[in-house]
């Protein structure tokens, strides 16, 4: 039992290690990857396509919706306590700096981590990674460092997007229930958009995008030969990157507020 | 001095050692055969001697360098220089016909220009007798096509030493001719040769050295032609 016990704990380190050796050769390939990954900007590319053009009519409809759904219920219930001028902090507190980035992250998640994990793992069992080792090509630097970048500035992309969505549907909705002048809505929106929120809201989106490609390339790795696997590792990913997205938005959350 | 020298090498996977303490050289110029059962650890231990995949002890040598220790200029320089061709192609389902023979050649000649680089893949695909749409993709071929793209893209980077893994296998008997032929040239230019084969005319055609793989152990062994006669 000692024994199992021992080799449990020696592979979980071995694994935690060869994580954070992932992590660093990701990190210094996308560094790099501008100035000599001439045949995978394609790639980078097509992950902008994917990732961040084709969610982001999913995205503004989220957007739109949680916003006018926030207006309409809050606006009531705050007027009726006389404190309708939270609505503004509410709003900017919920769309732009804690609900919306996990929000568009779980949406890119559910969407490109398993596809990009799947996608990975059918190319590990059919040996294509091993046939891009053979020609002399770095998977990280072509597959990983494209994905890597191109999912980060999706999160980030769409997060502005939800967050311009979110605000900007109740200007709209709030003409029904309490019409009130564009010119003050905005102003007392801008008075609650602080820089601290912004910086908040686009660290987030960066953090959570980091997190949804390097697991799901990490997972599409682990697929050892059987197409079997495939599907496993696209559960696993989606599993894992929205596990870490909800940890590091409690760590960004509980630091940013100290 | 050999091309390839293994030290020692051993490979395990799930706790099974497909490849056990196996030492062997590989001299320039040469043509060896891996034969054996299947299952027997060839086409693993022809992948650690192209440096695809790295064995848990032991040593692989390429022109006396470690090719696991080899930096990034090094590694460069092996891939192009040893090209393989996997048993089941493996060519990059999601890319075109010419992007599966254009990307070795962007890898390595960088600084040519892209009409050049584009002629250079057309002259390997004439000679490979692939006369198809460039713009189809390997799910669009049947088998036998996707090994001569497969061969085509190990071939485009004009390397000296080639790894087959089956190389044949689903060819019809014109293209397998043709390979032969193509692999005979090569080979008058000093070329190195190392594969796997169960084609007996094959072995006929390039015989060598021949190691018999067996339960991951190697084992040279004298190769007679008559008998292959």
């Amino acid at each position: 039992m000692f024994e199992a016990i021992g080799e449990f704990v020696k592979n979980k380190i071995k694994n935690i290690l060869y994580a954070f050796g992932y992590i660093g050769r990701i990190l210094t390939s996308s560094l790099s990857f501008f100035s000599k990954g001439k045949p995978s900007r394609k790639i980078f590319i097509m992950q902008l396509l994917f990732t961040f053009v084709e969610a982001m009519p999913l995205v503004i409809v989220v957007g739109l919706a949680l916003g006018s759904v926030i207006y309409v219920i809050g606006y009531p219930f705050l007027q009726s306590l006389g404190q309708s001028s939270v609505i503004y902090s509410l709003m900017v507190l919920i769309i732009s700096r804690e609900l919306g980035p996990v929000l568009v992250a779980f949406i890119v998640t559910a969407r490109s981590a398993n596809a990009i994990s799947t996608e990975i793992g059918g190319m590990v069992s059919d040996h294509e990674i091993e046939s891009y080792i053979s020609v002399g090509v770095d998977p990280v630097e072509h597959l990983v460092a494209p994905r890597f970048l191109g999912v980060t500035a999706s999160v980030f992309l769409l997060n502005l997007y939800f967050s311009f969505a979110g605000l900007l549907a109740p200007s709209l909705i709030v003409q029904l229930i309490n019409p009130i002048a564009f010119n003050d809505y905005f102003l007392g929106l801008f008075q609650n958009l602080t820089i601290r929120t912004i910086l908040v809201s686009c660290l987030k989106s960066l953090v959570f995008g980091n997190v949804i490609s390097i697991c799901a390339t990490y997972y599409g790795f682990s697929v050892e030969r059987a197409s079997t696997e495939v599907p496993v590792v696209g559960i696993k990913a989606v599993g894992k990157s929205m596990l870490f997205i909800i940890i590091s938005d409690v760590i960004i959350t509980a630091v940013s507020y100290i | 001095m050999s091309l390839f020298e293994m030290k020692n090498v051993t490979f395990t996977s799930r706790k099974f050692e497909v490849v056990d303490h196996v030492s062997l050289m590989i001299a320039k110029g040469s043509v060896t055969e891996f034969h054996g059962p299947s299952g027997g650890g060839k086409s693993t231990l022809l992948k650690m001697l192209a440096g695809i995949i790295i064995p848990v002890e032991g040593n692989v040598f390429y022109k006396s360098k470690d090719i696991n220790l080899m930096s990034r200029q090094e590694d460069l320089v092996f891939r192009k220089e040893c090209a393989f061709v996997f048993q089941d192609s493996a060519l990059w389902a999601n890319q075109t016909i010419i992007q599966n023979i254009l990307l070795p050649v962007q890898i390595h000649y960088p600084k040519i220009t892209k009409e050049k680089q584009i002629e250079k893949v057309k002259k390997i695909c004439d000679i490979v007798c692939y006369n198809k749409d460039m713009n189809l993709r390997p799910a669009d071929l049947s088998a036998g096509e996707q090994k001569k793209i497969a061969f085509a893209r190990a071939l485009v980077c004009e390397p000296s030493v080639l790894f087959l893994d089956e190389c044949t296998a689903s060819l019809d008997d014109n293209a397998s001719n043709n390979f032969i032929r193509i692999l005979h040239e090569f080979m008058k230019e000093g070329n190195t040769i190392i594969y796997i084969s169960h084609s007996e005319k094959f072995r006929w055609e390039f015989s060598g050295n021949l190691y018999e793989v067996k339960n991951g152990n190697v084992e040279l062994q004298s190769i007679d032609i008559d008998d292959l006669r």
